[in-house]
């Protein structure tokens, strides 16, 4: 008799196991907006491009035989967008506050899941022989901005900052690389960037006349990982499994130990090491690299919206509570015991006392 | 105090002063401590040392540059093609094979015979029993960059130069010609600097007419292999010489998928209307004008890329005097009359990844030679397309990504048409349909191959040189590679 049941049981078991088997999808594409810094090499950085490059989500989903398809968007967060749109990818790994804002805004149901890169700096750089010394110097000056990424919603909050409008400049909307291009050439008077305008500067070719450190912590740019709805409603434990590994990699990306090691995996972008240290300078890796979903992070997407709202980037706004599903980060953070692995921030960017035992003041 | 008193003393201070032995192993450990980080800090100066920048290793950098710039000289000089202006060649060559299921004789052009490829420009004079051939549908080079570029507001100064190579008809040993098709210089007086503005270009020169929808897609963006019928037999595919402006307005700009839509794209020119390459044959300037029209939706509206256009091209015509069989006039027959060419068309256009439709309705107003006059003739055409794409080359986001190989997302595009074409609308049952199922595939960035499979039935009346009611049936298959550079 059980030489019977066994090759039957065995079958069951195996069928069971290919049924199991149909709960897993069999490639999850995941997007980056954002190539390296020779505007080709498909590297990122933050804990978005460092779990890329190690190959981590592989490796998680390696016995299942779940193969990652990774994109790097030379289009950054606008074309990153696009594919979300037409329903070519599944998780969206660092995308900026702007065009994810924009994406919810458009009707098209996404979950944040996580923060990725935080409390980013802007910079405007301009030629070295340029007259300006400051941001009001430009005034009537044509500036390279790349529309639509998170760049975009800095600008108009710096502009409100400094009590200016879009219409005190000629703004025009230049991807990354070819407003490097035009600085260095001098055929635009300024650029509006980030730590990428150092090269200009240690290039002999920028100056830079105007940065958000030091100023409100409301002018940082913010970036999360974001799933689909309905990938998030199909597979929550896949989902979950991503997380779990977004939180790792962010605790080893905020351990200041790890700091050199960290800036160099973030170099093979192609921007330079010093870069990295001079636009961290005093503050933790933690203050950049926190994962949670803190108050600092619902005020800022609160504010973002109304913000790219009043600055006519959306035309209507959303509830950002449904927008942001936090459980599957709180999952994580107790799996691995990290709960209070990150400091806290308060609405206004401010550090909670007492909220971290390990990483995360904002300065170190 | 005595001398030994003395000594003694002394004596015994010294052993009062000298270390215990515990304190010498102290002293020794100390020192043994010290020595090992001395060592260590020698080993770390030494490693430091060997990792730094000297003198040697910039002068080396120094000395591989220098031979870079002689080498990239050398090679500018010797083995780069250089021009005054920057310019971009482009190219394209189609390879086809054809079968068909009516064989072609010479003899039999009353309509026995089907023509493989659809096309009589490649046949040679005399065919025999042929119901299949290999060909090369054309090839191209085109020329095209800045004559002026202006980095303040954009408003450039460029040109297109395009040279297609078709076959001849008829020719003894198979000869082709280079034609100059494109040959125009077109200038932006609007800023392009920003693409959340108006534009405006003025093209002047040899160029396509902006006339409905197919005439204007080239070879390299068409699904269909065969262009509609109409567009041959109207004249709006052909090119023309003259002076057009084309541009838009109302301009909604989606920064957040990088995607731009207009109200209203406007076209207006002059032309000659007697086609490439040669002067006008009469003083009067044909008129050519579309018009259309886009809804300003956002990217995420399901109406994005939902227009509607219509396009008017008043012409007019020298027109032959009708002529008998022996070639002499008709009596009472002009040598030349001057005469309409006008046509209308309305299109409507909706492609929204991964579907599209497309549908053209084409008039043709001409005044041809009759007995001793003109009459009017009126042609009518209907075109649909109905395509569907497996792949994603067609979003300009997955075209640049970030890759090292020669990455390219592959794409399958099945897709249907309907294609009508009736010369004469007041003659009853004289119209040809062509209907064709096909399926490029796009594998790569410049090439594609295509397959498409025609039924094709020709209707003549029963006052036609070769008549039938029921109508030739052609079925036809023909598969061509596509490639570009």
């Amino acid at each position: 008799m059980r030489t019977i049941l066994h090759p039957i049981l065995s079958v069951l078991v195996s069928a069971v196991a290919v049924l199991g088997a149909a709960d897993y999808p069999t490639v999850i594409r995941v997007g980056y907006p954002g190539v390296g810094n020779d505007g080709y090499s498909p590297v990122g950085v933050s804990t978005a491009g460092t779990i890329a490059g190690k190959g981590l989500f592989e490796e998680e989903f390696k016995a299942e035989g779940i193969k990652f398809e990774w994109t790097f968007f030379k289009g950054a967060g606008p074309a990153l967008n696009e594919s979300l749109a037409n329903g070519l990818l599944d998780f969206a790994s660092g995308l900026g506050d702007l065009p994810a804002i924009v994406h919810r805004a458009s009707g098209i149901e996404t979950r944040i899941l996580a923060a990725n890169a935080r409390r980013q700096n802007t910079y405007i750089v301009v030629p070295t022989d340029s007259p300006a010394k400051s941001l009001q110097d430009l005034k009537g000056k044509r500036l390279a901005l790349f529309k639509g990424t998170n760049g975009s919603l800095a600008w108009a909050k710096i502009l409100k900052d400094e009590n200016l409008t879009e219409s005190d400049f000629k703004v025009l909307n230049f991807d990354s690389a070819t407003a490097r291009g035009a600085i260095a050439t001098k055929d635009i008077d300024g650029y509006i960037g980030g730590s990428d305008v150092f090269q200009l500067r240690n290039r002999g070719v920028g100056r830079v006349v105007y940065t958000t450190v030091g100023r409100t912590p409301y002018l940082g740019r913010f970036t999360t990982l974001l799933v689909t709805k309905d990938f998030e409603q199909k597979y929550p434990q896949i989902v979950q499994r991503i997380v779990n590994v977004w939180v790792k990699e962010a605790a080893w990306g905020s351990n200041e130990s790890n700091r050199s090691d960290v800036f160099k995996y973030w170099g093979k972008s192609g921007q330079a090491w010093a870069d990295f240290k001079e636009d961290y300078g005093q503050d933790t890796l933690a203050s950049h690299q926190s994962p949670l979903l803190d108050d600092h992070f619902w005020n800022h997407y609160r504010k973002g919206i109304l913000a790219a709202h009043e600055f006519k980037l959306i035309r209507k706004t959303f509830d950002l509570d449904s927008w942001v599903e936090p459980k599957y980060i709180n999952e994580a953070l107790r799996l691995q015991k990290l709960e209070n692995n990150w400091v806290r921030y308060d609405a206004d960017g401010n550090p909670i006392a007492g909220s971290a035992t390990a990483a995360g003041a904002v300065s170190r | 105090m005595s001398r030994s008193t003395s000594i003694l003393s002394l004596a015994l201070l010294a052993i009062a002063a000298a270390p215990a032995a515990d304190d010498i192993a102290t002293l020794e450990q100390r020192i043994q401590v010290l020595e090992k980080s001395q060592k260590d800090l020698l080993d770390r100066i030494r490693s430091l040392l060997d990792s730094q920048v000297v003198q040697e290793d910039v002068q080396g950098v120094t000395n591989s540059l220098e031979s870079f710039k002689y080498q990239y000289q050398r090679d500018r000089e010797t083995k780069s093609p250089v021009s005054v202006r920057g310019i971009t060649i482009t190219g394209g060559l189609a390879a086809r094979y054809a079968a068909t299921n009516r064989s072609k004789t010479s003899a039999g052009a009353d309509g026995k015979g089907g023509n493989a490829n659809g096309t009589a420009s490649a046949n040679p004079a005399i065919v025999n029993g042929r119901n299949n051939t290999f060909d090369v549908a054309g090839a191209f080079v085109n020329f095209s960059g800045s004559l002026y570029r202006d980095y303040a507001e954009g408003r450039n100064l460029t040109f297109n130069l395009r040279f297609d190579g078709t076959p001849q008809t008829g020719a003894a040993i198979g000869n082709s010609f280079a034609n100059l098709t494109n040959a125009n210089v077109v200038y932006s007086p609007l800023p392009t600097t920003s693409q959340d503005i108006d534009r405006l270009t003025i093209t002047l020169g040899q160029q396509t007419l902006p006339f409905g929808l197919e005439a204007n897609t080239t070879e390299e963006l068409r699904p269909v292999i065969n262009s509609a019928q109409f567009v041959g037999a109207t004249g709006v595919g052909r090119r023309e010489i003259g002076l057009v402006f084309r541009g838009d307005f109302g301009i909604t700009y989606d920064y957040g998928y990088n995607y731009r839509s207009s109200l209203i794209s406007y076209n207006f020119g002059l032309v000659n209307g007697n086609g490439p390459n040669r002067a006008d044959d009469n003083d009067y300037k044909d008129i050519i004008a579309r018009v259309d029209v886009k809804l300003p939706t956002e990217y995420n509206s399901w109406l994005r890329e939902l227009r509607l256009g219509v396009s008017y091209y008043h012409g007019r015509q020298v027109i032959a005097g009708a002529t008998n069989a022996a070639g002499a006039l008709l009596p009472g027959a002009s040598t030349y009359y001057e005469g309409a060419r006008k046509r209308y068309g309305l299109d409507l256009y909706y492609n929204h990844f991964p579907f599209g439709f497309t549908y053209e309705f084409v008039r043709s107003v001409d005044d041809v030679a009759a007995g001793s006059s003109t009459t009017e003739r009126r042609g009518n055409s209907h075109t649909a397309t109905l395509f569907y794409s497996f792949g994603s080359q067609f979003l300009a986001s997955q075209r640049n990504v970030g890759a090292f190989d020669d990455y390219w997302p592959k794409t399958w595009q099945p897709f249907v048409r309907f294609d009508r074409w009736d010369p004469d609308i007041k003659i009853s049952g004289n119209h040809t349909d062509i209907y064709t199922v096909g399926l490029n595939a796009f594998f790569a960035e410049t090439t594609k191959a295509q397959l498409n499979l025609t039924h094709k039935r020709e209707k003549l009346p029963s006052g036609a040189a070769r008549p039938n009611t029921a109508g030739f049936i052609t079925n036809e298959i023909i598969a061509q590679l596509q490639y570009g550079f």
